[in-house]
């Protein structure tokens, strides 16, 4: 018997009416993303702010005071707790009370009048609790650029050379607007992992052996599937993106249909290897523990979400590009707030396919043998 | 009673010796991760690919491109003739931080022309990259105008620095803290996944009603299967441990057994909630999308990615019910700051709130789920 498209679609047909029949199945393949994505955003939009600062002030002049006016003044650093001895700032730094702390050196106010000598330039001491390395990097760039512009307030000269920083597609760099794209990437990968324990169900339920039965043939079910859930995760890719721009106003520069054809390349990167631990394991459970192991987890911390993909390492590269929600992060980012075309995005919607096409033929021949 | 505990204790080890797989997997695969992602993560915002745009061409000009070069968190690999070719590549985002050096730098710097602006270009589509790539450009120039002013003696620019000191972590290197903190992740997974199919796997195969006819009270039959739980978890985070300190050797300042003892408390706290979806859920599916969608939600408000402080109140007060999120600031202390039972006091004191409120609710639901 060779393959039929009718097959195909009725498999689709039965695949369909079995999402959409039980409400709570319905909602966590199709709704849930969006509604994970709303929750997610509040969480991840965070700019450095409510820093708990500590302050040691030796010098205790109107200069001193006005450098801590003019760092506390937009309400980022608050001023968390005021000391008179070092030990008492290294204490609250242990205890976690305060983020990081100013130490002001006696004579600041006069070495700051008379400015910088040719062998010293006056400084501010911060001490900052490194045991959060990407925070306080944040929070120390911050406070360096704080400090720079007060002493060049009071400086009579201009300098001879000044940076004009200008951050594009997103000006006022708002953390919800890079966030928010990146972040769809991670709530897609719930389609897929619905996937994985559709196909697990049927087999420890043991309905496979009679779907074996029936005329339908393994190439087709598998398909017939994937269709379905490549389906159903285009209504979720689509209510999360209206999510995105609707609610959270991130801006859509690219275009929808390269964002549609795009998040299918995705699917079927994350469904094709979805398929591939459906057929290897036996167990529901087994499946969710596989499923955790290759996207969920790997997917906030080496996929460029925060932190950039590591570019000089060979190793972390591989890791970084094997996985699907890498290259999706890239995407969305490019297709929201570049608004590039399929150019400038070939290397990565090019993997994607490369890993969805072998994945899906290895399952379906995988698959042909164990019925077969 | 503890027999009895103890005997359905040891079945669910012979079910599960039984699942060759999934045995090796439970064991190899919280090691596996953790390998995997430490391999994978960086030292934290380093190496961002740089492109500059050079028109001054001058010994100044590449001087600064070289100090540009020689920080940690630059890396110069393209030099466009034009902004236009600049564009290109931080379009395709080949380069995270453009700048483009004026005509008129280095006469600039000599005091012979007016004063001029470097162009200074982040991709805003990253904000954690975008800043830290400005607020680099802008160290290496302030540096820069520092070193020509005592070199020719005259005050330029800069007059006030601040100097950081830095405890506990001195290069700022991520890992320190990344590493330790995926033990927390991956033992919560492990525990969660076994604990949340508890009942849910035997109800769905119809083994459930098996149990129930045993002389077993609900409540043993319910401590036996997080005993399972609870031993696996625990056997995890010890050898996750190991590979921690021996393999990527992040230091370990405080005491292990505190740590231990802190370890096996948050794996029974977990183990609670894992029940309570367990006795929620009616078939495993449904268990495994309650349980993905938890821990998406514990990841986010761990602390881990973004500072609970940071968060809005509304989230900031789930947060403190996540028992991720405190056990994440116990590891934080005693490994890298060597703190002792009094500075974690309040994380412990929250932690054994949780599991009081969630194990009655566990017993509870599970117990009702049950009948």
């Amino acid at each position: 018997m060779s393959f039929s498209p009718r097959r195909l679609l009725a498999v689709v047909a039965k695949e369909l009416r079995h999402v959409t029949r039980d409400v709570r199945i319905f909602f966590l393949v199709t709704l849930s993303p969006a509604f994970l994505l709303v929750v997610l955003a509040y969480i991840f939009a965070f700019d450095v702010g409510n820093v708990s600062l500590g302050w040691l002030d030796g010098d205790r002049t109107a200069t001193s005071r006005a450098y801590l006016a003019a760092i506390t003044a937009d309400g980022t650093f608050q001023l968390a707790e005021t000391a008179t001895r070092y030990e008492d700032l290294e204490s609250a730094i242990l205890a976690g009370r305060i983020d990081v702390a100013l130490v002001v050196p006696p004579g600041f106010g006069r070495d700051l009048a008379r400015g910088p000598s040719a062998s010293d330039t006056p400084a501010v001491l911060a001490l900052a609790d490194g045991s959060d390395a990407i925070i306080t990097s944040q929070v120390l760039g911050n406070l360096s650029a704080r400090t720079a512009a007060f002493g060049a307030r009071l400086s009579p000269q201009s300098s001879p050379v000044e940076t004009r920083p200008r951050a594009w597609y997103n000006p006022d760099l708002k953390s919800l607007r890079s966030m928010v794209p990146g972040l769809l990437a991670i709530v897609l990968t719930l389609p897929a992992l619905a996937l994985t324990l559709a196909v697990t169900r049927e087999k420890e339920m043991g309905t496979l052996e009679a779907l074996i039965a029936t005329p339908v043939r393994g190439p087709e079910f598998l398909l017939g599937k994937l269709i379905a859930y490549v389906l159903t995760g285009l209504a979720s890719a689509s209510a999360a993106a209206a999510v995105a721009v609707l609610w959270f106003s991130v801006p859509f520069r690219g275009s929808f249909g390269l964002y549609l054809a795009l998040a299918v390349d995705f699917y079927l990167a994350t469904m094709g290897v979805s398929l591939l631990i459906a057929q290897l394991v036996k167990s529901q459970q087994t499946a969710m523990l596989l499923v955790l192991f290759f996207f969920f987890v790997p997917g906030f911390f080496v996929s460029g979400l925060i932190s950039p993909v590591n570019t000089s390492s060979t190793s972390s590269v591989l890791i970084s590009y094997a996985l699907p929600s890498t290259h999706f992060i890239a995407i969305t980012r490019s297709i929201f707030l570049k608004g590039v075309g399929l150019a400038q995005l070939r290397l990565h919607a090019g993997l994607l396919a490369v890993m969805g096409i072998a994945s899906v033929s290895v399952s379906l021949l995988a698959f042909r043998k164990r019925i077969g | 009673m503890l027999a009895r505990i103890w005997n359905l204790a040891v079945k669910e080890f012979i079910q599960l010796a039984r699942d060759r797989l999934m045995t090796g997997f439970l064991l190899l695969f919280p090691v596996g991760q953790l390998m995997l992602l430490a391999v994978a993560t960086g030292q934290g915002i380093r190496h961002l690919s740089l492109a500059v745009v050079d028109f001054d061409r001058s010994t100044q000009s590449r001087a600064f491109i070289q100090a540009l070069d020689n920080t940690p968190e630059l890396e110069w690999r393209y030099q466009p003739s034009s902004e236009a070719e600049l564009a290109g590549l931080i379009d395709e985002g080949q380069a995270a931080v453009g700048v483009v050096l004026p005509d008129g730098f280095s006469a600039a710097l000599a005091g012979s022309a007016e004063p001029v602006a470097i162009q200074v270009i982040v991709d805003g589509s990253n904000t954690t990259v975008a800043s830290t790539g400005q607020s680099t450009v802008d160290g290496v120039l302030s540096d820069f105008l520092g070193r020509l002013a005592k070199r020719s003696g005259i005050s330029i620019g800069a007059p006030l620095q601040l100097r950081a000191e830095i405890r506990y972590n001195p290069t700022l290197n991520a890992r320190l803290f990344t590493i330790p903190a995926q033990m927390g992740f991956i033992v919560y997974q492990v525990t969660l996944a076994i604990a949340s199919l508890a009942f849910a796997r035997e109800r769905e195969l119809g083994t459930l009603e098996a149990l129930l006819v045993t002389p077993m009270r609900r409540f043993e039959l319910i401590s036996g299967k997080g005993t399972l739980a609870w031993l696996l978890g625990g056997l995890d985070f010890v050898l996750m441990y190991q590979v921690v300190t021996r393999v990527f050797a992040v230091p370990m300042r405080g005491s292990f057994a505190l740590l231990l003892a802190c370890g096996l408390f948050f794996v029974a706290v977990e183990i609670s909630y894992g029940v309570i979806i367990s006795s929620f859920a009616r078939t495993q599916q449904q268990a495994i999308l309650y349980v993905f969608m938890l821990a998406m939600l514990d990841v986010a408000l761990s602390g881990y990615l973004v500072p609970v402080k940071n968060m809005p109140s509304v989230f900031r007060a789930v947060a403190a019910a996540s028992p991720l999120q405190h056990f994440l600031v116990i590891i934080r202390a005693i490994m890298l700051k060597g703190a002792g039972p009094e500075i974690i006091w309040p994380q412990v004191r929250a932690l054994g709130v949780i599991g009081v409120i969630a194990g009655a609710v566990a017993l509870r639901t599970a117990t009702r789920s049950l009948e």
